[in-house]
């Protein structure tokens, strides 16, 4: 199909030549570019001569030059952002030098500045999908230390939320809510065009198949892109909008661009900051003396003999603030430097960015070196070529998280305060029981401080994406475009936990592994555009895609090392296990786009990829994904001229289909797997059953919307509407296991989201004194519709992980919970509620049921941006917020169980009913003895909802007077520094599970996010 | 339009047509990427069952399922599960599945219980689909179908055995047992909505697929798989489950008359693997366990999770092992005894009364593997086996002096008696020996040998089905108590509407 594309477009090429021109006597053009307001010169503008596709830039006052101009008549285009276009016809005489000095309007909306969508580019006017923006502009603002910083709270509908605080975590990322049950619903990534590795990789990573003691997540596969680099981002929402990305876009794509140079004079741009950082919360655990008043009290409860009690007092009774010794104030700096210019044919960007954080958990630091460069060339009036090219090198020290005793915040929250940190002899305590009493001894070796001291755990990860791309303009209305670009991420990952730890106790462990991914990618495509019948425009384009991704991953680990100093696992004497797996998958697609645009009021447009993936059986590989999408300009209507105080109104709908592979690669073929080894003999075994029906997940998303601006465009936004529904959900559908199989993947189940988005910017003071204010907001409702009926009884079987719960007609993981029904104020025993609504003892637990309790989805989420100028002073703060939503202290069932355990508790724990304290919150503590801290309970349900003043910016550009030839800014900027919320865990943002879709809203220990400030200083010059 | 003049064509044929045909044959290679992506860590299915040597993998393969997989069933479990809901142990870890299971109240939603079954069926679908494969491969081993019989019979055991009520002598048996599937599951059109076989039924499968084992297994085979004799050990604890005493006897002879003795001392077993004693072990190694929640040094270990400690009504057994009789006459010679199983109990404290730890502080050391987790699970040792033979006779013969006799052999070489010199003294058995004057009636000598069982095996996953099938109460449930048999899982229950969950939940 693409050959015939492109021999069509080479028959094409043959038919319509254009003319050359011929060269006659030089003329120069020159001049001043200023703001037609203030008068103020403005450098870096670009003057452009559309006949002779030549420009230059203007240089820091402003001015610019064109030489060697044919005399003719030309027409000059003058473009900076953040303002109108300027356009002029001249009229050149033969070796005349003309001056002109041209005033730029600024744009309060931008309508016309182009806007790159999938595989090309429209004006925002034009545009009829839901695509948000964001711009080098608003991401330069705030201290980012990851891309996807720059999407939290200035994207309508786009919901992101870090996994945990820990450096190099991997975030989650929602675009119109939960798309999927069991593929992911992380949106498609896209850098210049290529699509990006997003896999997590390393120890910790879910369904890794290597060693070592990670806990919560894997590595953040987007940690490597440099957000300094990054021009814009799109994030194209709806059907129309992403359909030419097909079968991977049900999720919603990002379109990330880099800078590119401006020709004209060089540009220098270099920023340092430096700060500190600290959690932003911290678990409020019992000291000595209140750990041991309600031990005791409990053991008194329980009927134990007084030797179970704690007897020391006073000095003799350790007070170890665990919590306190593995945490510190982190120190962060960065280094970045960026040169971009160039002339009329060849432009560049160059950069280069060294990053050193520390976390708040002590050894948890990330060094990223990363370069750019940029390049392209013009070689004739027809050809264009570019090269891309970004190595990255990221050193992260790892610390575990979550569900492991090697997580500082986990263990730190949870060991005994009566153990002290140190012995006598100043080494950490690795044994010692501390004041715990002789019977009950050490629960396990190690502790906070011994596995914190004994932990070297790096991650090192080298990642290279070169892309290069040609543009070859057949005439002005047809060009052939192509890229080959090749994405190569390695990461190396070393963990050596020694004997002083709870997992190295008592000779040492360590692993070692290697994962490579080798991800190319071919695009070519023609693009047409033409103008019929008068001022109505049509463009067309169609192309091709080919990606294939490459995996391998070795890791081997051992244990019982000489000694401790001995890193390496040469040093190990028994190796117990070590694997070499590769895996591949590859997709394939044709895309198509047609536009048309009529009286530039009326555009239509229709969209569409066929597409084919590895992952699906040979019958069913392609998939078809359409989109149409039409756009009315009304306030150009002459019906509304007499709406002065309308700027502009578009009405646009589109409606289409997008699919979504991201499941494993082989989920079709029936296989027998390896590795089914015993006593050291190798066997193989059944492992999958064929299903080679198996094909996309299919959403048909609606989208209306409205796109406004008021008052000569001081106030724009949108406000629109989608619904999306997911088909032939990916579904592990449970089987009986009788069968020796517990799921099968089938396409099963449908899924419905449904939400309202708006935006809204203003200007609300001009001049001298500015404040511009955006707010956005987004309500998502996420329903599941169908699920598999396994059981005949009608009805879609429910699929329960952990507190959530899949239901048709549901919420996707609602929270199914028994529900808690307080404390009896009679003799302190908790209880609960039965299927009747009944009040039920703690005793009778088992005859409470399990109801749904709560939704892990938000009602409503967004965030909230100001910014005051004044002078050179400038002051910004968002907020972003969300409401509605429940989350699931599961780490309660362990810090709020009243001595259930003998972990230590929250200071909560101090309210517990005695005879004297009856109206207490938490229910009498019995020693090891489960009085109200069952799991699936609703007592640790809580509200999630948040306000938080995600990032605040102060900054001061010293005036133009002062250094001439240099802009200097200096800033100083917070980051999560206040949060309002009444859940009382550590972080209502830090709760995601990028993995598991079904698994949200429940909070294990998660690190919570980190509070930065950091002070900086820019020149531009 | 007009032509393109000659010198622009030929700055399109020099620069633009190489790449347009270069991306063009890229396009065109691109077709078969689709096709030239398939699994390297796994074979096609159908492969995987078509030949002799495939089908030893895919033996193995069943092996390591029963061994390892995610429910670690005869790796660890089969005698994990037991031991902790038996009366030797205190649960006092943190895992919640583990603790439901600890004290009877368990739910249908329990993941460990879910796993042990899904664990199972896949074992079972493992060498079905092997015995099924059988009869169209030349040149197969009768081994490979006697080890694919035994697997399946043993599995079929342990399932009956926990998610079922107990057998009862004096019924048909009729109550609901677990599902039987004899075919493999070869595609999804090959999917069964099975019910609960009856528990008659289920044990006619067991004992079939074990006396066909018998027949075709060698007398030897490599370690941690079965022979003939394991076949016949486990045939003798389906007899004793059934209350068919004289069968079980008679099979448990023969497995006394093969290549076994018991071992120099009690700990031998735990620290030397495939010992002289071992009749069948699951063998974990270092490669199968480390970093896993489901192994049994995980769990009885000090140095590991330390989450089962010895309870108080074990000790207080300790102190029963030997009779005052017995006592009274080492007190009259000033002997000492020294029972050698209390070594491998962790004592905190070795006050005056070494030999009696305390509860709640103090855990078995049998499994000793806290680094790799690698200890085998012990399934089946002489010992056990000696202590049937000589309960099956007690049963069916009242006292007799065989049961007595081979009662002390057990006892003997574990409790060594001293002289004033601490010198071991020959004749223990004359100490603390038991003989027929021990014993009023059959009942006292089966509760010797029950004790002794407790002791011998204790943490050995023993000691609950010893108790149920011997109709005694566990730890204060009954034995037929609905909260002492395992709950049909959930998912199981969601996903098959023809079963049926077990009274009580």
């Amino acid at each position: 199909m693409f050959r015939k594309l492109l021999y069509s477009a080479l028959g094409l090429c043959f038919a319509f030549l254009s003319t050359g021109s011929l060269l006659a006597q030089n003329a120069t053009i020159t001049g001043k570019v200023m703001d037609s307001e203030t008068g103020e010169t403005l450098p870096g503008a670009h003057v452009f001569i559309e006949n002779l596709q030549r420009g230059a830039s203007t240089n820091m006052k402003g001015r610019f030059e064109i030489t060697d101009v044919p005399a003719g008549s030309y027409s000059l285009t003058v473009s900076f952002v953040g303002y109108n276009d300027f356009k002029r016809n001249l009229k050149i005489e033969s070796g005349q030098t003309r001056t002109i000095n041209i005033h730029m309007v600024p744009s309060e909306v931008g309508l016309d500045e182009i806007v790159v969508v999938g595989f090309g580019e429209q004006s925002r006017r034009r545009v009829t999908s839901s695509i948000s923006t964001i711009d080098a502009e608003d991401i330069g603002d705030v201290t980012l230390d990851t891309f996807e910083g720059a999407l939290q709270g200035r994207a309508a509908g786009v919901q992101v939320t870090g996994a945990s605080g820990v450096l190099g975590s991997a975030e989650s990322i929602r675009i119109r809510g939960t798309t999927s049950i069991n593929a992911s619903s992380q949106p498609l990534v896209v850098i210049d065009g290529i699509p990006v590795t997003t896999n997590q990789g390393g120890s910790g990573t879910i369904g890794d198949t290597y060693g070592g003691w990670a806990g919560g997540g894997g590595m953040n596969p987007l940690i490597n892109i440099n957000p300094q680099d990054i021009k814009s981002i799109r994030v194209l929402k709806d059907a129309a909008a992403t359909a030419v990305y097909g079968s991977r876009a049900s999720s919603g794509v990002i379109m990330i661009e880099t800078k590119e140079g401006i020709p004209g004079r060089t540009l220098v741009n270099i920023d340092y900051r430096g700060g500190f950082t600290e959690a932003t919360n911290k678990y409020d655990m019992l000291n000595g003396s209140q750990f041991k008043q309600i031990w005791n009290d409990a053991v008194d409860n329980a009927g134990y003999p007084g030797a179970f009690k704690i007897q020391a007092s006073g000095a003799d009774l350790p007070s170890t603030d665990w919590m306190d010794l593995v945490t510190q104030q982190g120190v962060v700096q960065q280094f970045s430097g960026n040169v971009s210019g160039g002339d009329a044919d060849t432009r560049f960007y160059i950069s280069g960015t060294y990053q050193d954080q520390e976390g708040y958990v002590k050894r948890n630091e990330l060094k990223k070196f990363s370069a750019r460069a940029n390049i392209d060339h013009t070689v004739n009036e027809k050809l264009r070529v570019g090269l891309t090219i970004s190595p990255t090198r990221t050193e992260n020290f790892r610390v575990a998280t979550a569900n492991a005793v090697a997580a500082p915040f986990t263990f730190g929250a949870l060991k005994a305060p009566i153990v002290p940190a140190y012995q006598d002899n100043g080494e950490p305590t690795v044994l010692e029981s501390g004041a715990i009493p002789a019977l009950i001894g050490t629960v396990f070796p190690g502790t906070p401080v011994s596995n914190q001291l004994g932990t070297d755990f790096t991650s090192t990860s080298t990642q290279v994406i070169t892309s290069a791309n040609a543009t070859y303009n057949f005439t002005s209305y047809l060009a052939a475009k192509a890229s080959f670009s090749a994405d190569y991420l390695q990461l190396e990952e070393k963990q050596r936990i020694t004997s002083i730890t709870t997992d190295g106790f008592p000779n040492g462990y360590g692993y070692a592994s290697n994962e490579q991914y080798l991800n190319w990618n071919l695009n070519a495509r023609v693009e047409y555009n033409t103008t019929v019948f008068g001022d109505n425009e049509f463009s067309a384009m169609a192309g091709m895609s080919a990606q294939e991704n490459e995996q391998s991953t070795m890791f081997t680990e051992g244990n019982t090392f000489p000694n401790d100093q001995l890193k390496t696992l040469a040093s190990a004497a028994d190796i117990i296990g070590g694997s070499d797996e590769r895996t591949s998958y590859a997709f394939l697609g044709y895309f198509s786009r047609l536009n048309l645009s009529i009286q530039d009021k009326y555009i239509f447009e229709v969209n569409g990829r066929i597409e084919g993936s590895s992952r699906f059986g040979k019958d069913n590989r392609y998939g078809t994904f359409p989109s149409g999408s039409f756009g009315w300009i009304v306030s150009d209507e002459p019906f509304m001229d007499g709406a002065e105080f309308l700027s502009f109104l578009k009405l646009r709908a589109s409606y289409g289909l997008t699919g979504n592979a991201a499941i494993s690669n082989f989920p079709a073929l029936a296989l027998a797997g390896s590795g089914q080894d015993y006593n050291n003999v190798p066997g193989i075994a059944p492992s999958q059953l064929a299903n080679s029906d198996l094909k996309w997940e299919t959403v048909q998303q609606l989208d209306v919307g409205l796109d406004f601006a008021f008052f000569n465009n001081r106030v724009d936004g949108s406000i629109g509407y989608y619904n999306k529904v997911t088909k032939d959900l990916l579904l592990n559908r449970p089987i009986p296991s009788t069968n020796g199989f517990s799921t099968f993947m089938q396409n099963i189940g449908e899924m419905k989201n449904t939400g309202f988005e708006f935006d809204i910017s203003a200007d609300i003071l001009t001049g001298t004194f500015k404040w511009t204010s955006n707010f956005n907001i987004a309500t998502n409702e996420n329903e599941v519709t169908k699920l598999v009926d396994s059981d005949g009884d009608g009805e879609g079987d429910d699929i329960i992980s952990g507190v959530n719960l899949v239901r048709e007609g549901e919420p996707l993981g609602a929270f199914y919970v028994v529900e808690y029904a307080g404390v009896n104020p009679e003799n302190g025993m908790a209880q609960y509620r039965d299927a009747d609504g009944n009040i039920i003892p703690n005793s009778q637990f088992s005859l409470a049921h399990r109801k749904i309790m709560g939704d892990p989805h938000p009602d409503f989420f967004g965030g909230f941006r100001n910014t005051f100028y004044y002078k050179g002073f400038e002051l910004s703060a968002l907020f972003q917020y969300q409401q509605g939503n429940e989350i699931y202290r599961t780490d309660g069932e362990f810090t709020d169980t009243n001595f259930n355990s003998l972990f230590n508790q929250s200071t909560r724990q101090m309210d517990y009913w005695t005879p004297d304290n009856t109206d207490a919150s938490v229910p009498k503590p019995i020693f090891l003895a489960n009085n109200g801290s069952h799991a699936l309970n609703s007592r640790y349900l809580e509200d999630g909802s948040y306000i938080r003043l995600k990032s605040a910016t102060f900054a001061y550009t010293l005036p133009a007077g002062l250094t001439p030839d240099m802009k200097i800014r200096v800033y100083v900027k917070g980051q999560n520094l206040l949060t309002f919320t009444d859940f009382k865990g550590m972080d209502p943002e830090a709760v995601a599970n990028v993995n598991n879709n079904i698994r949200q809203g429940d909070l294990f220990f998660q690190p919570p996010q980190q509070r930065t400030i950091s002070f900086g200083v820019n020149m531009r010059f | 339009m007009n032509c393109q003049s000659p010198e622009e064509y030929a700055m399109f044929s020099n620069k633009t047509l190489p790449l347009l045909l270069t991306i063009l044959l890229i396009a065109a290679g691109s077709c078969d990427i689709l096709d030239d992506q398939a699994p390297q860590q796994s074979l096609p299915l159908d492969e995987a069952f078509n030949n002799k040597e495939a089908l030893n993998s895919a033996l193995i393969g069943a092996y390591s399922d029963l061994q390892d997989d995610e429910g670690d069933v005869a790796g660890a479990n089969w005698t994990l599960f037991p031991s902790i809901m038996a009366d030797n142990t205190l649960w006092n870890g943190s895992f919640v599945s583990y603790r439901n299971i600890a004290v009877h109240e368990m739910e249908p939603s329990n993941p460990a219980i879910t796993a042990w079954w899904i664990d199972s069926y896949e074992v079972i679908n493992d060498v079905n689909a092997i015995l099924s494969a059988i009869p169209n491969v030349d040149g197969t081993s009768p081994s490979l179908k006697g080890e694919a019989l035994f697997i399946r019979g043993i599995t079929y055991f342990e399932l009956v055995r926990v998610f079922a009520k107990p057998w009862d002598t004096s019924s048909d048996n009729s109550h609901p047992g677990v599902p039987i599937v004899t075919d493999p599951t070869e595609s999804s059109d090959d999917f069964t909505f099975p019910s609960r076989a009856t528990v008659a039924k289920v044990y006619g499968r067991v004992v079939t697929d074990l006396s066909d084992a018998i027949d075709l297994l060698p007398e030897a085979n490599a370690d941690g798989r079965a022979t003939k004799y394991a076949a016949q050990a486990y045939l003798v604890k389906v007899f004793m489950h059934q209350g068919k005493y004289q069968k079980a006897a008679a099979m448990a002879q023969q497995v006394i008359n093969g290549p076994y003795s018991l071992n120099e001392d009690v700990v031998t077993f735990f620290r030397n693997e495939f010992s002289g004693e071992s009749i069948f072990e699951i063998a974990n190694t270092t490669q199968d366990n480390p970093g896993t929640n489901d192994a049994l040094p995980t769990f009885f270990n000090l140095d590991a999770r330390d989450d089962i400690q010895i309870s108080q009504s074990f000790i207080e057994a300790l102190d029963t092992v030997i009779t005052a009789d017995q006592k009274q006459r080492m007190n009259v010679q000033g002997y000492t005894y020294e029972d050698t199983r209390n070594t491998m109990l962790l004592t905190a404290s070795q006050g005056d009364d070494a030999q009696i730890p305390e509860a709640g502080s103090d855990n078995t050391t049998k499994y000793e593997d806290a680094v790799n987790l690698a200890d085998n699970a012990p399934l089946l040792r002489l010992a056990d086996i000696i202590l049937l033979r000589a309960e099956a006779l007690a049963e069916a013969n009242g006292i007799n002096d065989e049961s007595i006799n081979l009662l002390n052999q057990v006892r003997t070489r574990a409790i060594i008696v001293r002289d004033q010199n601490g010198d071991p003294v020959s004749d223990e058995e004359t100490y603390i020996g038991y003989d027929q004057a021990d014993f009023d009636n059959a009942q006292e000598l089966i509760d010797a040998i029950m004790l002794e069982r407790r002791i011998e095996l204790a943490f050995e996953g023993q000691r609950m089905h010893d108790l149920v099938r011997k109709g005694r109460a566990v730890r204060g449930t009954a034995p037929g108590a609905d909260n002492l048999i395992f709950p049909i899982p959930q998912r199981e229950l969601d996903a098959n509407s023809n079963l049926e969950q077990n009274p009580g939940y």
